[in-house]
């Protein structure tokens, strides 16, 4: 009865992952790196990392019917994560593939970041959810990134009263697949949406970061403890 | 406009698994456990840890592989790894153990194709550049830069191989001053300057820092991090104090 939950880290090429990994040891989760698409539909949780560039790792997703696995665990509502390039695949496009079709959950497109600072940013900047957020809280969060999703894609966010009460102009597929969307943005030269969550039957099911948890100290940590547990997936400390 | 925070960050430089700190790169101290070291850090609000590996031997760099690994579990903020990485094996290989990112330092100036290897295969922002960087008239900057621990000038101008570097698809600059290293006089504000106004990526400050003005100086002159190793581990400032003396002059902190 000692074993722990397993929580998918999906493989999406040369990897990085340790970080991730021991994230996921700091969660009480069993960390399992997987390109296999049953096991990632199967998991208790989904991480899909920020590895490399848009175009070679969506083509890898699609090499290994990940992308289908992926889109299923949304359609159900199961806890599944995108962390910095992980949260872009979920959009239709981005600036650094054009051509390449993203796994289109989210309407809207990735762009290089504007505004004449040093790329990629590096380092800790603040996210401020909107005030229809349930898991995302304000802090700080640390950053590796030259790419964004555009706040035009959620044009309510740049609303002063964060967009409270307004219906989402533009959602894509995830219009009709979740309860309650709320997202959080943050600052660097322009605004770029650095978080998403969204809901389905009272579940924080799908949580999008830009930012990378595994690197944001307690407060990364607490935030996917939190998206866990709200999930079901993980018992509170 | 731009809410991204300076970083503050510790350099821990490990010879054989212990962390050991130099004063102009001689007569190492040996001053603590790494972990042990890395946790203080975290707890007293570090951004970001780099470790030098000054092992002169394999079975030091094995050590240090062994040690960024424990390191990483114990710890939930950026590590950076530099040191004798000369090959895009030694840069996986530490990656794999737990590095976010690693610098190369002599290696690119020996073969700079190892820049655009390391970018290609583990992103940008995982490619740090380590530039070593001497006064010397005789270049266009002023600058010069040396490799293999400061000892071996090479007749390439300290900006002119930054903007390689950059080119090259580095996603950071590491630029410490050679003459300021361990002499408690301040960061290098000129030679920092015209790195960061050279190159459209972030530039960490090294050497010299000493006292909680040298850190606004610093950032002032353009760095986007500033890194101090010698009076962290004697314990002479903290990263709290210097985050509050910079959040006391408007500079973005993460507090």
């Amino acid at each position: 009865m000692s074993e722990r939950p397993k929580l998918v880290i999906v493989e999406t090429g040369v990897a990085n992952l340790a970080s991730v990994r021991a994230l996921a040891e700091r969660l009480g989760m069993e960390p399992l790196v997987s390109a296999n698409p049953e096991e990632v539909v199967r998991a208790q949780a989904v991480i899909l990392p920020g590895v490399g560039a848009f175009g070679p790792a969506m083509q890898k997703l699609k090499d290994y019917h990940l992308d289908a696995a992926l889109r299923a665990r949304v359609a159900e509502g199961l806890p599944t994560a995108g962390i910095c390039l992980g949260m872009q695949l979920f959009f239709e496009t981005s600036e650094e593939s054009e051509g390449v079709d993203g796994l289109g959950v989210f309407q809207g497109k990735v762009r290089r970041l504007e505004g004449g600072l040093p790329l990629p940013q590096l380092g800790w900047n603040r996210i401020e959810p909107d005030a229809g957020a349930r898991l995302l809280q304000p802090g700080w969060v640390y950053f590796a990134n030259s790419y964004g999703v555009s706040a035009d894609s959620f044009p309510e966010l740049l609303h002063e009263d964060g967009g409270a009460g307004r219906e989402p102009a533009r959602r894509g597929a995830a219009g009709g697949l979740f309860e309650h969307i709320a997202a959080a943005i943050t600052t660097y030269g322009g605004p770029f949406v650095s978080a998403i969550e969204a809901w389905r039957d009272d579940r924080p099911s799908l949580l999008l970061c830009q930012f990378h948890p595994e690197l944001s100290g307690v407060f990364g940590t607490q935030l996917f403890a939190r998206w866990l547990e709200l999930n079901g997936a993980r018992r509170p400390l | 406009m731009s809410g991204l925070a300076v970083r503050i960050i510790p350099c821990l430089d490990f010879k054989d698994g212990r962390v050991v700190k130099g004063v102009k790169f001689e007569n190492l101290v040996d001053s603590g456990d790494p972990l042990e070291r890395a946790r203080i850090y975290e707890e007293q609000g570090a951004d970001e840890l780099t470790f030098l590996d000054i092992s002169a031997t394999v079975e030091g760099r094995k050590t240090m592989a062994k040690e960024v690994a424990r390191i990483r579990r114990g710890i939930a903020i950026p590590i950076t790894v530099g040191g004798g990485i000369a090959t895009i094996d030694d840069a996986a290989r530490l990656l794999d153990s737990g590095a976010d990112r690693v610098s190369v330092n002599s290696a690119a100036v020996r073969s700079p194709a190892i820049i655009g290897d390391i970018a290609s295969q583990f992103g940008v922002q995982c490619a740090v550049v380590a530039i070593d960087a001497a006064r010397n008239d005789a270049m266009p900057s002023g600058y010069e830069v040396k490799i293999a621990a400061g000892a071996v000038p090479t007749g390439l101008d300290a900006i002119a191989w930054a903007r390689e570097a950059a080119i090259r698809g580095a996603g950071e600059i590491l630029l410490t001053s050679i003459d300021r290293d361990g002499t408690s006089l301040g960061y290098e504000c000129t030679l920092l300057g015209l790195v960061a106004r050279a190159v459209g990526i972030p530039v960490v400050a090294s050497g010299g820092a000493s006292k909680l003005e040298h850190f606004l100086e610093g950032y002032q002159s353009g760095a986007s991090a500033l890194l101090a190793a010698g009076i962290f581990h004697r314990g002479e400032v903290s990263i709290s104090e210097i985050k509050k003396y910079l959040s006391a002059h408007s500079v973005e902190v993460r507090l």
